[in-house]
């Protein structure tokens, strides 16, 4: 018998890594074998690439994927004209649009958030706009910001607003609604004037909220930002994506999807920490 | 008679208040035309059922709710929302709970003196902490202290502003009995070495029976009245634990739990012959039975 480690993380992770050894060996298995070479006119073939006259499938097998990891790793900020840039440069352009769309909903969505929190007559009147505006695509925004500000990189960050305004300009009316009375009560019998009372009670009893809020955003800005970059073009992870499915180079599309989801969980977890530290047992 | 006896005898004066809800359009008055003066230096308590208005009308001392007719003098000056004067101690302790218990008393230190060094602010708030008896403890969260602990928090952050009134909600509750007797004692040491001017709501007869100067009864509501106002017959030295064997501790006793269990009903709408709302009856029960109280100076002010 095998000692298994009675603490739970230790077992978990033992049966991720079995997971993975399964999900990696199977892969290895699917791409490895060889299909029958059909004789075919070789101008077709180049158009379908090694697959067609090679027998090989055109899906890279987990020792490709590892190989262009580690070269993207060794070299992931070179710049080899428009087209051809490192993948730590695309994701910085990614990242930076995400930023930048993010901040700037944050920017809106907390002065607004506490005004129909703290307003039940504003909080009716915006109430129809924030339930029409907020189940629409943020993609559904992209032709309407191309045409009004006809800049593509700009109106990529315009449509990265717009989708992460929503759950944080509803989660912080919600928290600041739902501040406990007893709390105001003791600002009001101490004469604490309303900017005060806002940033040392309203703002630290709604925060865990408002965090909460600020992490499904950056969840839903990080989906959103891929394909708005396939449509934008240019730069960005997205468009490396898009990029790299016209060159048919399933390697880089496959070690993309691990990029941008290893980033998304790295932002979620940064947010998840912040909202640990604002959050207070009751 | 002088004016510092006239303002000491009626330091707060509650005059004509009326408070009405509107439920489904209806208007209700939870009371109407209440008048109470109370004297600088005395510790009230009111005692009713619920929905007698008792919350109300702390509320209305404090400045959180607006009486919807008449007005509160404290000190000479109508009450006009709340104030750091008025130092309130809340049923639920109301601690800001992402603030250690040293951060909850210098928030209401630094409010009441916004230009104090933080140095001072610091000395104050732990004079306060030890004041309740919980040196020590100032770093600590709230949620890391007991209920009776968090209440005392409550009680040091009221002390902290050098308040003229303090006004307490049913501030031992939601304690033990074990609990609820030490705060007790405690409540009744501060108060009387800092000569506090004290308004609290309770359910508790003895609690009222201890701590208490004047114990206002208050008939049921809607529309209640205070139906007596009950001079405290025992000795202003009293021990908590001896109390039941002072002669005058049964005739008040009973005094009280006969009203709460049926006079509080019937009082609210047969009036006695000559009661007078402006002025409630007031009385002393102690072992030579149930007498008026000496004719109080407010009478012939008022």
């Amino acid at each position: 018998m095998i000692a298994v480690g009675s603490s739970l993380n230790l077992r978990a992770a033992l049966v991720s890594l079995v997971i993975f050894v399964l999900f990696i060996g199977a892969w290895q298995l699917g791409t490895s074998g060889k299909s029958a070479v059909a004789t075919v006119d070789p101008e077709y073939a180049k158009l379908l690439g090694q697959s067609a006259n090679t027998g090989k499938s055109a899906m890279p097998g987990p020792a490709d994927v590892a190989q262009t990891i580690w070269g993207h790793l060794k070299d992931p900020f070179y710049v080899r004209g428009t087209n051809d840039k490192g993948l730590g440069i695309q994701l910085g352009f990614s990242l930076g649009r995400v930023a930048l769309g993010y901040i700037l909903a944050l920017i809106v969505a907390l002065p607004l958030g506490f005004l129909i929190g703290m307003s039940p007559l504003m909080n009716k009147a915006l109430d129809p706009f924030i339930q029409i505006m907020k189940p629409v695509s943020p993609l559904a925004w992209m032709p309407l910001a191309l045409y009004t500000i006809k800049d593509s990189g700009i109106s990529a960050i315009f449509v990265i607003f717009i989708c992460s305004l929503w759950p944080m300009l509803i989660n912080t009316a919600f928290g600041v609604s739902s501040v406990r009375k007893e709390w105001l009560n003791v600002a009001a019998t101490l004469e604490v004037s309303p900017l005060r009372k806002a940033f040392t009670v309203i703002l630290p009893a709604a925060a865990p909220t408002i965090l909460t809020g600020m992490r499904i955003s950056i969840g839903i800005a990080w989906l959103v930002i891929v394909a708005a970059e396939m449509l934008v073009g240019g730069t960005g992870i997205g468009y490396f994506v898009w990029n790299e499915w016209n060159n048919l180079s399933i390697t880089n599309v496959i070690v993309a999807i691990l990029v941008i989801g290893l980033v998304g969980m790295i932002l979620d977890q940064a947010l998840a920490r912040v909202a640990r530290a604002v959050t207070y047992p009751e | 008679m002088t004016d510092t006896s006239r303002t000491n005898d009626r330091f707060i004066s509650i005059e004509g208040i009326a408070r009405r809800f509107s439920t489904g359009g209806i208007m209700t008055a939870v009371f109407e035309n209440l008048w109470l003066p109370i004297a600088r230096g005395e510790f009230v308590c009111m005692i009713g059922h619920s929905g007698c208005g008792k919350t109300t009308v702390l509320n209305i001392l404090a400045g959180l709710d607006a009486p919807s007719e008449g007005s509160v003098i404290v000190d000479g000056k109508a009450i006009e929302g709340p104030s750091l004067d008025r130092a309130v101690i809340f049923q639920g302790h109301a601690l800001l709970p992402w603030r250690s218990v040293l951060g909850n008393v210098t928030y209401a230190v630094s409010s009441r003196w916004r230009d104090k060094s933080k140095a001072e602010i610091e000395e104050k708030a732990k004079a306060a902490i030890k004041t309740v008896g919980l040196a020590g403890n100032e770093a600590k969260k709230p949620a890391a202290l007991s209920g009776g602990m968090k209440q005392r928090v409550g009680i040091a952050r009221a002390l902290s502003i050098d308040p003229k009134i303090m006004l307490m909600d049913e501030p031992f509750s939601a304690l033990d009995a074990l609990t609820r007797g030490t705060l007790q004692d405690e409540v009744r040491r501060i108060c009387l070495e800092t000569g506090q001017t004290v308004f609290m709501i309770t359910h508790d007869v003895d609690e009222a029976m201890f701590l208490a100067d004047k114990i206002v009864l208050m008939t049921n509501g809607p529309q209640a009245r205070i139906a007596e106002i009950v001079e405290n017959p025992l000795p202003k030295d009293r021990e908590r634990t001896g109390l039941h064997h002072h002669p005058d501790y049964y005739p008040l006793r009973n005094h009280l739990i006969d009203f709460l269990v049926s006079r509080s009903k019937t009082e609210r709408d047969n009036r006695p012959p000559g009661y007078d709302q402006r002025h409630p009856p007031i009385v002393r029960p102690d072992a030579n039975g149930l007498r008026p109280a000496a004719p109080a100076i407010h009478r012939a002010a008022g």
